[in-house]
């Protein structure tokens, strides 16, 4: 009996050997990857600080005494505005909703510039959940949807978190979803949607809007891009908006596409790559988990043997329960 | 820099699973069965990081750990007592005789990998 029950012990060391080198190797794997990952960060910090400072003087010079007059603006029109002649009021509201529409585009402007594709700046990767980041950027332009009469829903399909440029990510999803919003007509809905094929993320955004001419559709990313030669409407902005989702998802080393008929909608789709945080982390915690059950279970079956070698007296019975236990434990 | 990897215990496959875990081109690991042998090993080899088992032959792993904090040549290495008990009193008495920390058979194999290089690299 003790030679049937010792084969199971070898079987189980062995495998917890092999288990166990495994672990080696990968762990080594994993640490070198994790200083590389260090040292790059270290770097990247400071990358990082240089690319913050220039956006932070471009906002600085050109945002913030935008967005002063625009705020004295809103002051004079709540506290003056009925004290004045019709005409003069209303030339306070256009000059309030001009500046509003300026302090918007040199919004798009500093994300231009901050994306600017001959500069390498470095992507920020951080974890992330992509149905959280949808979730925002859909709130933001609810209340402007809910004044046109445009449902706007999302459908994310559950997954981890993923490492991915979120700034960027952002800002492709804000832009697309404004798009979708602003040329979508009354009645009409918008969906964001977003899954996982392989390594790649989908996104998708649909709208049942009025459509992009096929003979323009290769020109709409192109910075500055005036919509007006193919629609004749009075949206507000630089035309920069599907300029910067280019950019990004370049950044990102994805790719967007559209496809649209007129008078019936248009979908974007970008799919970007992105990395599953940890994949080797979680190999080695479970192969770690497994090692120290292989470890239990020798041990019980250590303690079993003990006993059996201190059970020269046990009579027949107590014996035979003893090997049922013995065979309980190498199975367990 | 090769570091060294001292194991005490008279479990043959207990020493066989820490050298598969730990063992690497920049990591040499040796093997004690008694608390005898690892006395000796340790002096001669001056490892970096030390397994102990309580319970061994001659010399239990309290012991070991007592005499290699009284050895001028030895004090600095960093030892940890490996043990089937679990007992909070088992632990005092490891942290009396001046182990560093303290792990419970089964150990998980991470912590030791996640111990050695904390040991290693800072």
């Amino acid at each position: 009996m003790v030679e049937v029950e010792s084969s199971v012990m070898e079987r189980i060391q062995e495998q917890g050997l092999i288990y166990a080198r495994e672990l080696n190797a990968l762990y080594q794997q994993e640490r070198a990857q994790r200083r590389a990952l260090e040292a790059a960060q270290r770097r990247l910090e400071e990358e990082w600080a240089s690319r913050d400072a220039f956006v932070a003087v471009i906002s600085h010079e050109l945002r913030t005494p935008l967005v002063a007059v625009w705020a004295f603006l809103e002051i004079l029109m709540a506290e003056v505005g009925d004290r004045l002649e019709p005409a003069h009021r209303e030339f306070l509201e256009i000059a309030y909703r001009k500046v509003g529409e300026l302090v918007r585009a040199v919004r798009e402007l500093t994300e231009f510039v901050s994306l600017d594709g001959n500069r390498q700046w470095p992507v920020r990767r951080d974890g992330l959940d992509l149905a959280d980041l949808v979730a925002r950027v859909v709130a933001e332009f609810i209340p402007m949807a809910g004044e046109q009469q445009i449902s706007l829903t999302s459908e994310i399909a559950p997954g981890q978190p993923i490492l991915i440029g979120w700034q960027e990510l952002h800002l492709i999803l804000y832009h697309l979803v404004s798009n979708a919003v602003k040329f979508t007509p009354p009645g009409g809905q918008v969906w964001v949607r977003g899954h996982f094929e392989g390594t790649e993320l989908v996104v998708q955004v649909t709208d049942t809007g009025i459509g992009i001419p096929a003979e323009v559709q290769h020109a709409i990313f192109r910075p500055f891009y005036q919509v007006e030669h193919h629609l004749t409407r009075s949206h507000e902005g630089l035309g920069l908006g599907l300029a910067l989702v280019e950019r990004a998802v370049r950044v990102l080393n994805g790719s967007v596409t559209v496809q649209s008929a007129v008078g019936q909608g248009t979908t974007f789709t970008v799919r970007l790559p992105y990395e599953a945080p940890g994949s080797l982390q979680a190999t080695i915690e479970r192969l770690s988990l497994e090692l120290e059950r292989l470890q239990a279970q020798s041990l019980r079956i250590a303690q079993d043997f003990r006993q059996v070698y201190r059970s020269q007296q046990l009579t027949a019975e107590e014996l035979a329960a003893l090997r049922h236990q013995l065979r309980q434990d190498a199975e367990s | 820099m090769t570091r060294k990897i001292l194991i005490a215990d008279d479990e043959a496959s207990l020493r066989m699973l820490v050298r598969a875990t730990l063992e690497n081109d920049d990591c040499q690991v040796f093997e004690a069965q008694s608390g005898l042998e690892a006395l000796r090993l340790a002096r001669e080899v001056q490892p970096d990081l030390v397994f102990l088992d309580v319970v061994m032959p001659e010399l239990r792993g309290y012991e070991v750990c007592r005499e290699l904090r009284r050895d001028a040549s030895t004090n600095s290495v960093v030892v940890v007592m490996l043990t089937a008990q679990s007992e909070p009193s088992d632990r005092q008495r490891g942290i009396e005789a001046g182990a560093d920390h303290y792990l419970t058979k089964p150990f998980s194999p991470l912590e030791l990998l996640r111990l050695a290089e904390q040991v290693f690299f800072q």
